[in-house]
């Protein structure tokens, strides 16, 4: 790797592998433990909230010290407590997914995809005959592709986009059937609030024509998102069922 | 059975708020964590409240959990431990009157549990059988229980120094042992 290359490595890793004194990383320790108390155990939550670094020596902790309690018997809690539970929570559920959407930390997990699996996904789509990127004649609008997973798979859906025809192809990969639901796919702009761009077929693939509005928001980083539904498709605009998979268009 | 990658899976679902997988997630997982909840706080009706705080934080922070290292089981215990200590801190400190503990015994492996990873587990009792006996029985009592330095070194019945020291002797030594 060049210099350059390696000030931007450095940069981009400095603030994770900062050094932690001896005295932070016993905190981080104890405090994964549960021995800490007053001073100490603010001290230690505090950390937690505003230190990436301690926040991930506590957490190597906590993943070592967690197989411990295996020796620790499950016991069933009565069943109130999932009515309170439920009664707690509700209100804030699937029926407002408008507001649950834009949760972005969790947006940015999902995108991420392994390099690996992207360039084969990649690969895939840019050999399917008639819709290489060679055969496009679109002058200066440059063609978007996504491939959209759940974190840690292989990409369920890949996505291109032809700015100049408003086409988008989907191939569809899921690996079961999902039987009464349908995929739906939505497009989630900067405002957080997802838009229908059309059901999907649940094998193979096919092209969705993108309306005019909706086209001018395409572009590149822009999430693409898909969640289980209905027969027909969510109801209510929004999506209802559970989201399946997603990932952020990038210019070809 | 529900493996780690499950959970991680359903905890995703949840950060959408997705109410089928919370129903699953704690169909899977209340049983344990009532279990770890129980285990420090020695009270059903404690650790029952206690047990409703956890859920409503996951529900919560769900989203949270995508962007930190720990797996889901580690991340959902963690969030069990710290809010059943903060709990049995919080209590005057004799309510020892009532004790519906389950009989569960200190030491000695119990049954496999789907939820951890069994090589994992393994490879900390492994650890643990390295340790001075003095240490590993310092670690195992004090993160079972949620003890302070302070309630380890009464029921240990040593000197806080002593048991401080035990203890950190240990934890390096566990280190080592997992690294290796």
């Amino acid at each position: 790797m060049d210099q350059a290359g390696l000030v931007v490595l450095k940069r981009l890793y400095e603030p994770m592998t900062q050094e932690l004194n001896d005295k932070d990383r016993w905190l981080a320790a104890e405090y994964a433990l549960g021995v800490l108390e007053r001073d100490d155990l603010r001290a230690a939550e505090q950390r937690v909230d505003t230190d990436p670094a301690f926040r991930t020596a506590v957490e190597h902790w906590q993943q070592q010290l967690t197989p411990m309690l295996n020796e620790v018997d499950p016991v069933a809690p009565s069943a109130a407590v999932w009515e309170k539970i439920e009664a707690r929570t509700s209100g804030t559920g699937s029926e407002q997914a408008t507001g649950l959407w834009d949760s972005l930390s969790f947006w940015r997990g999902l995108s991420g995809v392994s390099a690996g699996l992207a360039t084969a996904a990649l690969a895939a789509l840019l050999f399917l005959p008639g819709i290489g990127v060679f055969t496009n004649p679109s002058g200066g609008s440059i063609p978007l592709i996504a491939t959209l997973t759940a974190e840690g798979q292989a990409p369920a859906f890949v996505a291109r986009f032809d700015p100049a025809t408003g086409a988008l192809f989907v191939r569809t990969s899921l690996g079961d059937a999902t039987e009464t639901r349908v995929p739906e796919l939505w497009l989630i702009p900067g405002d957080g609030v997802p838009r229908s761009l059309g059901l999907l077929a649940e094998a193979g693939s096919g092209n969705l024509v993108v309306n005019r509005e909706n086209r001018s928001v395409l572009g590149d980083g822009i999430t693409l998102a898909v969640s289980l539904e209905p027969a027909g498709g969510s109801l209510t605009g929004a999506p209802t069922g559970p989201v399946i998979a997603s990932g952020k268009l990038q210019p070809l | 059975m529900s493996t780690s990658a499950d959970i991680d899976k359903l905890i995703a679902r949840v950060a959408l708020k997705d109410r089928d997988a919370f129903k699953l997630l704690y169909e899977l997982t209340s049983a344990k964590l009532f279990g770890v909840c129980l285990r420090i706080l020695k009270d059903r009706g404690d650790a029952e409240d206690v047990l409703q705080e956890v859920y409503v934080k996951i529900w919560n922070k769900a989203d949270r959990f995508s962007t930190g290292q720990a797996s889901a089981i580690a991340w959902l215990a963690s969030i069990a431990r710290n809010q059943s200590i903060d709990r049995y801190r919080s209590r005057r400190p004799a309510s020892d009157t009532t004790d519906e503990m389950p009989d569960v015994a200190d030491d000695g492996p119990s049954p496999e549990n789907a939820m951890l990873a069994k090589d994992e587990t393994r490879r900390i009792s492994d650890c643990l059988d390295e340790l001075e006996t003095k240490h590993a029985t310092a670690i195992r009592r004090t993160y079972l229980s949620g003890w302070s330095y302070q309630e380890a070194a009464d029921e240990l019945e040593a000197p806080l120094n002593t048991v401080r020291t035990w203890i950190r002797r240990g934890l390096l030594s566990l280190r080592d042992c997992m690294n290796r």
